[in-house]
């Protein structure tokens, strides 16, 4: 799978907005991206579930409830759901490690290719779940991950669990449910029951840097 | 019969997938599969019967993730699962039980938080449970982390007799997970003494050929292969595999005539397709071919074989004669090395010596660590230098791969020292030729040092392939009629004992001027005389000169491919358009790190390094701050900056004395559990831009290393990192430990999820938004007076 980053959103993880940059620094993230994208093993893994809704969303084939009343509200109407989990790998994170002995410059652009390269690489997998959802009849809700609104990071052991991810993309959870490779991604999918979906906006209401975050004050989001 | 005994003669056939049978019997995704063994006996035996009667004769426990971290929400203990699964397997009547052990789902350090001695205890638990159960043998399968599997197979070997199998699991692109490859995983574990290797899982037998014909090449132990059913594929969101039984026996049948002695299956594998494995092996008889003698030392990722042409080993970690290292060493700031062997990764080296002797330190624990340090940063094996034995036990046993031991020497406390560890560790070890009357005069003497070493190696099971000779570099100022003496020596054992050799290069200009020409002259005629590695700076021009082109005349760079890559570049550059001289405030608030270096040499010539701090780097700091407050530059250009300052500040260290330009001590930490460190190096660089000295805990760090480091240096200033809510929680704990330690220290927080809400609960007195922020409290806090 080729992944092939996008400047303009990797500088928009920087913080840009327009300042005047010079040569240097643009040949140098240039440089980062091409090496950051060399370096990746992108890979990920999903299972589609039917669901149930009841006080909590629940998913009885692999006996996981779902907490909370965000992730309720964004399943809302659907009756199957896919469990994601995308990975870049490692070498990501040795390739960020490394720099970071060398040129902080450096480590953070390769950090915000990496970033961008997970959203493409969610993208990737997201289209080939819409592709069964739709032979369905089925559209896609956005993506909803564990530490979104009132999900639990929790969730991302048992998600990882259910999933086989170590085996199958080598994706750990750590016992404080941080995902290592550091770049992954967990995410839950909705099957919504008309094609064309209920895709919303981004929604920052359910974010706990709702009110603080940098990318809100400049009326933008995190994610696509 | 044992098992061990077995093999010998035979092949030995293991049975197939375990999850697969029981998915099929209604195990839910994502439950434990070893809770079958107490709840669902019945259905495990069921399942050893089938492949028993499909003709294995190993049964594999349903043990796998029967280890204390994958079980720590389950009712029962990995005793218990361990003690059913064994009983259950034995009872089948199988003639030989293996205990089933997989990853423990963690990611060693530096890429996750698992650490050697805890993934030591975890393997141990389960190993104790399967021997007291009475296992035949110890199975770790499924592995991608060869420290990981070291960690196991130290476990089982100082604990138990047990024969140990390991089986690594690679993907399509040749590699494990964090990055294995077959190679390194062969020559690593043979060193280590296991039983079998091999490969499972993952691909099919097809597609796992050419890793088997890597392992068949260069293990020395029987070779294993557990293929799955084929590449998996995904249908519909379900993995499928497509090889039929049929095919599946004939594929194994052909792995078997090229050498693999042990055979099995995996994934998507049921008794069918063992049986059809059986079946085809019936009447023919293992193949044992011989593996390629080979001097080889590996990382964890990389192999660097000696025989393969001229080898460098960069000589640059070692504190003799250097004073700004012995003072890291001393400080425990491990980044320098880790910067001092990417360096030398990148100016060609091979492979790197790590040495850490200095009088005044704990060589064993800092030569541990600063293994452990240059191994985070880079994939080039290393060589473990030290003279006290000790010390090199500590090393190799957490190192990742087969590691080089720096050294061996004729005299026998020496060898009995060194050997039992080489042994034990599976390293390769440099002898030096020398012995108890100190370094011969003669070529003649020096061989006969060099076959003491390799017949006494031999008596611990070490092969010679393992031993390199370093004939030892004399001074050609002092001793100037012996020089040529050592390279009639490297001619001589090359010739007479077939062993490879090396040669610490630079003593030989010892006391005489322009010694890179003494040195690369000196490393020419060693490789002329069969020389096989050359211990050395990478970063000298002179000397990679000789090396590049040697390189082209031996016939190791092929095409001169990477020569002409090196030199067809060289043409001097264009003149720059000569653009007028700016200020150093200018040049660093445009992050140019030459220009910077080069001005403040400059200044210094003229005024002192604290006005220069304080009139130069300070006022341009601000001014890039607030322009980055203001929104008119973005991160990457305040990072520049900084990183402009920090060469400055390199000029100014080594002008003035250590110590003498810090205005206060800050402690740093990103806490336990978080591995999220960018924002904290960035905050480092900043508030040592700023003339504070930062004291770096690094990541995860547990709390009682804050509260000891903070009371030890009785700092004022505190900084701990969090990037993820799950993690505030250790902030917070870490914050409430220093508070009832008594330390008065004020404590400012920072962090992606952190906001003014946290910062109360946390119970911190400031929160650092950026690495900005931090700078602006620390002035406050030390009043920039002291």
């Amino acid at each position: 799978m080729e992944l092939t980053p996008n400047r303009g959103e990797i500088l928009r993880y920087l913080g840009y907005h327009g300042q005047e940059i010079d040569s240097q620094t643009l040949d140098l993230l240039d440089t980062c991206m091409k090496a950051m994208a060399d370096s990746v093993k992108p890979r990920f893994c999903y299972r589609i579930f039917p669901l149930e809704h009841g006080d909590t969303v629940f998913l009885p084939e692999c006996d996981l409830q779902l907490p909370g009343d965000a992730i309720k509200k964004h399943l809302q109407g659907c009756r199957k759901c896919a469990l994601l989990a995308a990975t870049l790998g490692i070498e990501a994170d040795n390739l960020i490690r490394i720099s970071e002995a060398e040129s902080m410059t450096r480590a953070v652009m390769l950090d915000a290719c990496a970033t961008e390269l997970a959203e493409q690489l969610c993208d990737h997998a997201e289209l080939e779940i819409g592709a069964i959802a739709a032979r369905d009849g089925c559209g896609l809700t956005t993506r909803f991950s564990p530490g979104y609104g009132d999900l639990p990071m929790t969730l991302q052991s048992r998600i990882s669990e259910i999933l086989d991810t170590s085996r199958k993309i080598g994706l750990t959870i750590t016992e404080q449910f941080l995902m290592i490779p550091r770049k992954s991604v967990t995410a839950i999918l909705g099957f919504t029951q008309a094609q064309d979906s209920n895709k919303k906006n981004h929604d920052c209401s359910c974010c706990s840097m709702n009110g603080h975050c940098q990318f809100q004050k400049e009326d933008s989001a995190c994610g696509r | 019969m044992d098992v061990r005994s077995y093999l010998k003669d035979n092949f030995l056939l293991f049975d197939g997938a375990m999850g697969t049978m029981l998915q099929a019997a209604g195990l839910p995704a994502g439950g434990l599969p070893e809770v079958y063994n107490i709840e669902h006996p019945d259905i495990i035996q069921g399942i050893h019967q089938k492949y028993l009667a499909a003709g294995c004769q190993v049964i594999t426990t349903n043990t796998f993730q029967a280890n204390a971290y994958k079980l720590k929400d389950c009712p029962y203990t990995p005793e218990e699962l361990i003690t059913a699964g064994v009983k259950l397997a034995k009872e089948s009547g199988s003639p030989y039980v293996a205990l089933d052990i997989g990853p423990l789902g963690q990611l060693m350090q530096p890429m996750g938080t698992l650490t050697f001695d805890k993934a030591y205890d975890l393997f141990l638990q389960q190993i104790m449970a399967g021997v007291a159960a009475g296992a035949d043998a110890i199975l770790f399968e499924t592995m991608s982390d060869l420290l990981e599997v070291k960690a196991g197979v130290l476990a089982a070997k100082e604990n138990c007799d047990l024969p140990v199998f390991v089986t690594m699991t690679y993907q399509a692109d040749g590699r494990t997970f964090v990055g294995v490859d077959p190679q390194s995983a062969a020559i690593t574990l043979s060193g280590l003494g296991v039983d079998a290797l091999g490969v499972n899982c993952s691909l099919g037998p097809r597609e796992l050929s050419p890793i088997i014909d890597t392992l068949l090449t260069y293990s020395r132990v029987p070779v294993i292969a557990q293929p799955n059913a084929g590449l998996p594929e995904i249908e519909n969101g379900k993995t499928v595999y497509r090889v039929t039984p049929e095919e599946y026996g004939r594929f194994m049948t052909e792995l078997s005539q090229k050498g693999v002695r042990v055979l099995g299956g995996c994934c998507g594998t049921n008794p069918d397709f063992i049986a059809s494995m059986a079946k085809n092996l019936e009447g023919l008889s293992p193949q044992m071919p011989e593996p390629k003698k080979v001097t080889a030392i590996s990382s964890g990722c990389k192999t660097t074989v000696f025989d393969q042409g001229i080898t460098v080993i960069g000589e640059r970690i070692n504190p003799t004669g250097k004073k700004l290292l012995k003072e890291k060493l001393r400080e425990q700031d491990f980044g320098y090395l880790a910067g001092e062997a990417i360096a030398q990764e990148k100016a060609g080296a091979d492979a790197l010596d790590v040495n850490c002797g200095l009088p005044d330190i704990d060589e064993a624990k800092t030569l541990q660590r600063a293994v452990q340090e240059v191994q985070a940063v880079t994939n080039l094996p290393l060589q473990i230098d030290s003279s006290a034995p000790a010390a090199i036990e500590e090393a190799v046993r957490v190192y990742n791969g087969k590691p080089l031991i720096n050294s061996v020497n004729g005299k026998q406390e020496s060898m009995d020292a060194i050997f039992p560890i080489a042994k034990k560790y599976g390293a390769a070890v440099i002898g030096l030729t020398l012995d108890e009357s100190g370094i011969p005069e003669t070529a003649q003497e020096r061989l006969a040092i060099a076959e003491k070493i390799v017949t006494e190696a031999a008596k611990y099971g070490i092969p010679r392939e393992d031993i390199i000779i370093d004939c030892l570099v004399l001074t050609a100022s002092a001793q100037q009629e012996l020089v040529l003496e050592t390279l009639k020596a490297v001619q001589l054992v090359k010739a007479k004992l077939g062993l490879h050799t090396v040669l610490g290069v630079s003593n030989v200009s010892f006391g005489l001027p322009a010694r890179p020409v003494l040195n690369s002259t000196f490393l020419a005629s060693g490789f002329g005389a069969g020389l096989s590695g050359a211990i050395i700076n990478p970063l000298s021009e002179p000397m990679m000169q000789v090396v590049r082109s040697f390189r082209v005349l031996n016939n190791q760079d092929r095409d001169a491919t990477s020569y002409i890559a090196h030199y067809s570049n060289t043409a001097p550059p264009a003149p720059a358009a000569l653009s007028a001289e700016r200020s150093l405030k200018e040049y660093i608030m445009e992050g140019r790190q030459t220009e910077t270096t080069r001005k403040t040499e400059e200044l210094l010539k003229t005024r002192d390094a604290l006005s220069i701090i304080d009139e130069e780097f300070i006022p341009a700091l601000d001014t890039v701050g607030e322009q980055y407050e203001k929104g008119k530059l973005f991160l990457p250009q305040l990072i520049q900056a900084a990183e402009a300052v920090k060469c400055g500040f390199d000029v100014l260290k080594s002008s003035v004395p250590q110590g003498s330009m810090d205005k206060g001590t800050v402690l740093l930490a990103t806490v336990a559990g978080d591995i999220h460190d960018i924002g904290k190096n960035i905050a480092k660089m900043l508030l040592e831009n700023y003339g504070y000295r930062v004291i770096d805990l690094g990541k995860d760090v547990p709390i009682n290393t804050v509260v000891k480091t903070a009371l030890e240096h009785q700092v004022r200033l505190i900084g701990l990192s969090a990037l993820m809510t799950t993690t505030v929680s250790a902030m917070k704990d870490t914050i409430t430990a220093l508070k009832e330690a008594g330390c008065k220290a004020e404590i400012m927080v920072g962090g992606a999820v952190l906001n003014e809400e946290y910062v109360k609960f946390v119970g911190a007195d400031h929160y650092a938004k950026d690495a900005r922020t931090d700078v602006l409290i620390a002035n406050r806090i030390f009043g920039g007076e002291e």
